[in-house]
């Protein structure tokens, strides 16, 4: 019954991380690096770590593989216990900086990440197999399911499956990990997996994207924030000792009564002044604020289910085209609304850190050019940082 | 004619201000280019040892160093006349270290005697940087490969709550 503490949750995602590149000698020593894990799991690597294939269309077509999770036994303290630690990647990254998000049918019928889930598939047949003779038989251990990153958003479609499939009881640790679906799945897995503890920093830019319609589980829950701060740095994602602040020095607690918490953002009531735009900033809060005020004015015009529903069921247009033809005819409604929608661009503007944040027109073109704008700020620099390396 | 004579300086002072404000704003978010920058990633330090089986020393045994940050690097050695090995210390440049995402460094020391593989030392972290305590260890390795695989902890002294965790079938008390 007993949950990982936080210190072994984000040490176990942080070993995660040593499976990616094979090893020619085939010696792995999993998990004996860090001496807490050591004590409490161990991992047999007889068959190495469970492949997973990401990554972008090159990746994909060239099936390039690598170790993505390990599955471990607890001890001691742990006894009957089993965790799943799961890496994340760079080359996934792709998927939740693109603005062109796909959306997919999750395994439990609501709409999730097209680009997670599918690495959730091409992993799901090694997860089976491995997991089957440790679950299948009258285990009544708990299943930990941790992850860093995409290794988190991974780990929760995990968490999700698992509890459907072996119905032991489920607990989910995530560091940094960003939006895996919309709030159907959001729902539905904060009631299926027992306990979620969501750890973020506040700098950290990865859990802001991908934006709304997105949203975070445990459905407007509690999220473990290890490090406030003010802005976005990049670095804030980092596990590293060496990184400031650094998940895996932020989580160093035995106990999660320790750790600060804080309500996820409930997308309260947020009518954005044109006036007002230059208080806006290029930060995590501008972000939320800027989500806020576009839901507001969908709920204010009567467009917010029709949005909702046009994202669930998917148009041919992107996502972004088609909220920007529904805010072109928001803006036609009322002179009301059009200065509403005005706030809402100009403050999108200034967050994206224009040099003219003037609005002219509420046209098409010039609604989609500024979300093109507002998108391309909290994403292409996440994406620069990490092309830059592959 | 007045208009046009100013007109150039009025685009450079247009083109200046736009400077100032992307200089400005991209101070704000400084840490946002660290990617451009390479760094040092300390892979190992110099390594000396000593190879026994049964307290005779082993000669001529190849000994294979194997690390691996993003990518492998390989080198191997042998022992000389009285079991004694070494290896130049290896740092690489790299750009990884100011990415957004961690880049685990691994290290494996291996030996393959009479048709088994014997692990003399694996450690595994997610730091660029050096360990004290892991470079003072690797400067005399003793190792009988009669002895069974174990795992030490050992002191970090850069982040002292991170003990290490060292396996191999060297003594390292």
């Amino acid at each position: 019954m007993a949950t990982l503490t936080p210190k072994l949750a984000v040490q176990l995602a942080s070993l995660a991380y040593e499976i990616k590149e094979p090893s020619s000698s085939g010696l792995y020593r999993f998990g004996k690096s860090a001496p807490d894990v050591d004590r409490a799991f161990q991992f047999d690597l007889t068959n190495g770590p469970i492949q997973g294939i990401s990554g972008g269309i090159l990746a994909r077509m060239l099936k390039r593989s690598s170790g993505f999770a390990m599955v471990g036994k607890g001890k001691a303290g742990y006894q009957g216990d089993h965790v799943i630690a799961i890496r994340g990647t760079a080359s996934l990254a792709d998927g939740i900086t693109d603005a062109h998000i796909g959306l997919t049918g999750g395994d439990n019928n609501s709409l999730i990440h097209a680009g997670f889930n599918k690495t959730f598939h091409s992993m799901k047949p090694a997860l089976e197999n491995a997991l089957s003779p440790l679950l299948s038989r009258s285990s009544n251990g708990t299943v930990h399911c941790v992850g860093h990153s995409l290794g988190g958003a991974l780990a929760h479609i995990t968490a999700d499956w698992v509890k459907r499939r072996f119905k032991n009881q489920v607990f989910l640790y995530t560091f940094g990990a960003p939006r895996v679906g919309l709030d159907g799945f959001a729902i539905k897995t904060s009631t299926n997996i027992d306990r979620i503890f969501r750890c973020t920093h506040a700098a950290d830019p990865v859990p802001m994207v991908p934006l709304w319609p997105f949203v975070h589980a445990p459905y407007q829950g509690q999220e473990v924030l290890l490090a406030p701060g003010q802005g976005i740095s990049f670095n804030a994602h980092k596990m590293a000792m060496e990184a400031s602040p650094g998940y895996l020095n932020t989580a160093n607690n035995n106990s999660w009564a320790n750790l600060q918490t804080q309500s996820g953002i409930n997308h309260s009531t947020v009518r954005l002044h044109y006036e007002n735009r230059h208080q806006a900033s290029f930060s995590g809060y501008w972000a939320d604020k800027i989500s806020s005020g576009l839901i507001t004015l969908l709920k204010d015009a009567g467009y917010y289910s029709a949005v909702m529903a046009q994202a669930a069921i998917g148009t041919g247009l992107t996502f972004y085209d088609m909220l920007a033809r529904t805010l072109e005819a928001v803006a036609k409604a009322s002179g009301k609304l059009a200065e509403q929608t005005r706030g809402l661009l100009g403050h999108m503007l200034v967050f994206a850190r224009q040099v003219v944040t003037t609005v002219t027109e509420l046209s098409f073109n010039f609604i989609r050019w500024v979300f093109d704008k507002t998108l391309a700020a909290l994403y292409r620099s996440a994406r620069d940082a990490i092309s830059s390396v592959m | 004619m007045l208009l046009v004579r100013f007109r150039p300086i009025l685009l450079l002072t247009a083109r200046l201000s736009i400077l100032i404000s992307l200089t400005l704003s991209s101070q704000v978010n400084a840490n946002m280019f660290d990617w451009l920058k390479k760094y040092d990633v300390h892979l190992s330090p110099a390594i000396n040892g000593t190879i026994t089986y049964n307290g005779q020393p082993v000669t001529q045994l190849k000994v294979y160093r194997e690390l691996t940050y993003h990518r492998e690097f390989l080198d191997h050695t042998l022992t000389d006349g009285e079991g004694n090995f070494s290896f130049a210390a290896k740092s690489i440049r790299s750009r990884r270290p100011g990415s957004a995402f961690d880049t685990a460094k691994r290290q494996v020391l291996y030996v393959d005697h009479n048709n088994q593989r014997y692990l003399l030392w694996y450690y595994s972290t997610l730091n660029a940087g050096a360990a004290a305590t892991l470079t003072g260890k690797l400067q005399q390795l003793n190792c009988e490969l009669t002895q069974p695989e174990k795992t030490y902890e050992l002191p970090n002294q850069e982040f002292p709550e991170h003990p290490h965790g060292v396996t191999g079938v060297c003594s390292l008390d």
